[in-house]
């Protein structure tokens, strides 16, 4: 037996390896597109770091909002009931 | 080239070793009084502390006798020091306590080996681009590369068997990864871990006869992070370590600080009376990757268990799959 929610929590991490992905195509093209000089890379940096953090800002966000809306109606309704 | 006859010899002495030996600490550790309760059970037994000294010493005699046969290489080496450094760390903090802002400090000097030898590039490989040149950012981050990964696995160490089922299929894709992408020289060491996260786990799976403690969590923890770094396995790393970095990730994204467990008044999970686990609804306990998966009703803590198995296996398949994608050039680049 596993628990109910490993299902939520595969999707959960199905998705933010595909938005690593997308990083990583945006970077590969970011590279690709931008002249290579010195002053270029720092943003190509900049640009890879603010996408990252993008990235993990959704990834807690979209996490924390279906954790709560999950508990609200499994176990605070629940709650009331008994 | 990866002889086989040692990728199957030196695991087997390492697993007979680690099974052997784990008693053997058990009992010791019951000598000692170095025992912890089992706070997830209803009769809350005492159990024998610190019991995955087993593995360090497994995996280090193992070592010796890959030294014997030729196969230690200077990447192995490196990575078996700085896991070394990483659980003499946990053994401090299972010994003194540490306290949760001094103890992942100390790990960032887990690194100094790999430095210092000077086995890692700062060309990591991420998926579509096979060489990036991040050689200030690389060197900004590698101190930390140990410090995460040693203390990821140590906080999902919540529950019993936790650590060897959902850091074996992280050893088994550095493995396969490393064979993927041309051989890297961290197979035998990762095989051989495993082996040892294999004898373990018979004393440590459910219900626990001994704990892992800190010194066992920060050595593997460790090794993984090394080995990520040293067979430039890095993004297939982070991606093998998702539950462990998801769970740290939501912990300290709830309570917004470093923290000791010990300390948390909060606790983000629930004994209950019939002996099942329940998620607190209790806003200011932390998001833990147990609380999440306790969000749609309580479970027991042997399927728990089960489930960390499960979301550890998903995410090797995807860093065994981001492994292939490193090798495709996007845009020629």
């Amino acid at each position: 037996m596993i628990a109910k929610a490993t299902g939520d929590i595969i999707i959960i991490m199905f998705l933010s390896w595909l938005m690593l992905i997308g990083v990583s195509i945006v970077m590969a093209f970011l590279l690709q597109e931008l002249p290579k000089s010195t002053l270029l890379s720092i943003i190509r940096v900049f640009i890879g770091i603010v996408l990252i953090g993008l990235w993990l800002v959704t990834w807690f966000k979209f996490v924390s909002f279906y954790f709560w809306r999950k508990i609200k109606r499994n176990y605070m309704k629940r709650s009331k009931i008994l | 080239m990866i002889n086989s006859i040692n990728l199957i010899i030196l695991p087997i002495i390492s697993f007979i070793l680690t099974f052997l030996l784990t008693p053997l600490i058990m009992k010791f550790m019951i000598k000692i009084g170095k025992t912890g309760i089992d706070i997830h059970k209803l009769n809350k037994p005492m159990i024998p502390d610190m019991g995955g000294l087993s593995i360090i010493l497994g995996i280090l005699i193992s070592a010796i006798v890959m030294y014997m046969l030729n196969e230690l290489t200077a990447i192995v080496i490196a990575s078996l020091l700085a896991a070394l450094i990483a659980g003499i760390i946990g053994l401090l903090d299972d010994i003194f306590n540490l306290g949760g802002i001094l103890k992942p400090v100390l790990t960032i000097f887990a690194f100094l080996p790999i430095w210092l030898m000077g086995t890692y590039s700062p060309h990591p490989a991420l998926p579509f681009i096979p060489g990036t040149r991040l050689f200030i950012v690389y060197s900004l981050l590698l101190p930390f590369s140990i410090a995460v990964t040693a203390n990821a696995v140590n906080m999902l160490d919540v529950i019993n068997g936790a650590t060897p089922l959902t850091t074996i299929p992280v050893f088994i894709a550095l493995a396969v990864s490393g064979v993927l992408l041309g051989g890297r020289g961290i197979e035998v060491i990762s095989m051989v871990a495993v082996a040892s996260l294999i004898a373990f786990y018979y004393y440590n799976k459910y219900p626990a006869r001994t704990f892992m403690g800190n010194a066992g969590d920060f050595f593997i923890g460790g090794l993984i992070g090394a080995l990520a770094v040293t067979g430039r396995l890095e993004i297939v790393g982070i991606v093998a370590l998702m539950p462990q970095i998801m769970n740290g990730f939501y912990i300290l994204s709830s309570m917004k600080r470093l923290f000791e467990h010990r300390s948390v008044k909060d606790k983000p999970v629930k004994l209950r009376e019939d002996g099942l686990l329940e998620a607190s609804d209790n806003p200011k306990a932390p998001i833990s990757l147990l609380r999440l998966l306790l969000m749609k009703s309580p479970e027991h803590e042997k399927d728990l268990a089960t489930s960390f198995f499960i979301l550890s296996l998903v995410s090797c398949v995807l860093a065994i799959i981001t492994a292939y994608l490193t090798t495709i050039r996007l845009w020629g680049v």
